[in-house]
């Protein structure tokens, strides 16, 4: 379940660095579904040791001032904790000679409406599919 | 109470001594210690075309190196492998003292355990998907020569301008973030044109570094990650073959 979980989130993630919304997933002609797990274990391993570089809020005596410094200062190291996310598992995933796929607004919409467990397999099925479905990203 | 403090502080100072930096040679190499050596080159200043702007960036970043577990293949007291004793440090952080300056270089000298040594990260980027391990002895100064890092750019990735740089400063946590790229990093033997080895350190105690490549661990210091050589580098000279 864990690791169902784990590739849910790997799936997701990428999702974010494509501003058109359609979901990407990583793909490998024939990759058998081991190996591919395998990879991604290791390349999520990596991703989740990403910490951001702290935000200095500067001070202030006003209280108000400090809590909308802090409030902004935190959402600027969310983001920039998945940018740096979405690098990690770019950077390590084409190491393994994996392709990013932006799919088809129609392969869009079909996984919209799955259930994750049914989702999550059926990103199994894409990521070893003899072609991609959707338009390959650069690497 | 007291007793406990005095004890805490016995205990600090019988530790055995961290890795250091050395600002200069020491008149004698301590036979226990081993010593890298080694020379950055500073990255090209990307609005060096500015009028008064410096043609180099100053060195704000650089290597941190991590005792090697060989048998457990990862990084001292890390993941799999065991911890060390007590005391002793596993991994030795960038420490911006030069021992001496030339035109766009740095050379360091850092003092170090005698032990197997991985190149573990450089600025914020780990190498967790390869990396170069090499052995120090005791008593002697390993020369990594001379170590230039780039931006392992992307295929559909650059460097930032000036004008995007200063889109994102003023468009703040709600504006499109620039692209980021890990380091890689290119490592050449000394050359006649480098800074020399200097002449405080007895040359028969200097030996070039032997690398050994392909040291895979975690990311232990929480940056992105890349190989040494840089996998989008690769990915581009394989295509351009």
């Amino acid at each position: 379940m864990r690791h169902l979980i784990l590739f849910a989130a790997a799936v997701a993630l990428p999702v974010s660095a494509a501003a058109a919304g359609e979901p990407v997933y990583f793909y490998k002609a024939a990759v058998e579904r081991e190996a591919f797990a395998g990879d991604l274990a290791q390349c999520l391993d990596l991703a989740k040791g990403v910490q951001a570089p702290r935000m200095d809020v500067p001070y202030s005596p006003n209280l108000y001032a400090v809590a909308v410094g802090a409030f902004l200062a935190g959402l600027t190291r969310s983001r920039e904790r998945r940018h740096m996310i979405d690098n990690v598992l770019r950077t390590c995933m084409s190491d393994k000679g994996y392709r990013r796929v932006e799919a088809t607004k129609a392969l869009g919409k079909e996984l919209d409406g799955l259930a994750e467990k049914e989702r999550v397999e059926r990103f199994y099925t894409l990521a070893s599919a003899a072609e991609p479905v959707g338009e390959v990203l650069p690497q | 109470m007291r007793c406990a403090i005095l004890v805490a502080a016995a205990l600090a100072f019988a530790a055995p001594a961290a890795a250091e930096t050395l600002k200069k040679v020491p008149a004698a190499l301590n036979p226990a210690k081993a010593y890298i050596l080694v020379e950055y080159k500073l990255q090209r200043n990307p609005f060096a075309n500015f009028p008064g702007s410096r043609k180099t960036m100053p060195l704000q970043a650089g290597l941190a190196f991590a005792r090697w577990d060989s048998a457990a293949g990862d990084i001292r007291g890390m993941g799999k492998a065991k911890p060390l004793p007590a005391g002793e440090q596993a991994m030795e952080g960038f420490r911006n003292k030069p021992l001496a300056k030339g035109e766009g270089t740095r050379l360091f000298l850092i003092e170090v355990e005698p032990d197997t040594w991985v190149v573990e990260a450089f600025g914020g980027t780990s190498f967790s998907l390869g990396s170069y391990i090499f052995e120090l002895a005791p008593g002697t100064v390993t020369d990594l020569g001379v170590v230039t890092a780039e931006n392992d750019w992307a295929e559909d990735q650059e460097a930032p301008d000036g004008a995007e740089i200063l889109a994102a400063a003023m468009a703040g946590p709600f504006g499109k973030k620039p692209d980021m790229a890990p380091f890689r990093l290119t490592f050449r033997p000394r050359a006649a044109d480098d800074l020399p080895v200097p002449a405080g350190i007895d040359p028969a105690t200097v030996r070039p570094v032997a690398f050994t490549p392909g040291a895979k661990f975690g990311n232990y210091t929480g940056g992105l990650v890349n190989r040494i050589e840089g996998v989008n580098a690769r990915l581009k000279a394989a295509k351009a073959e």
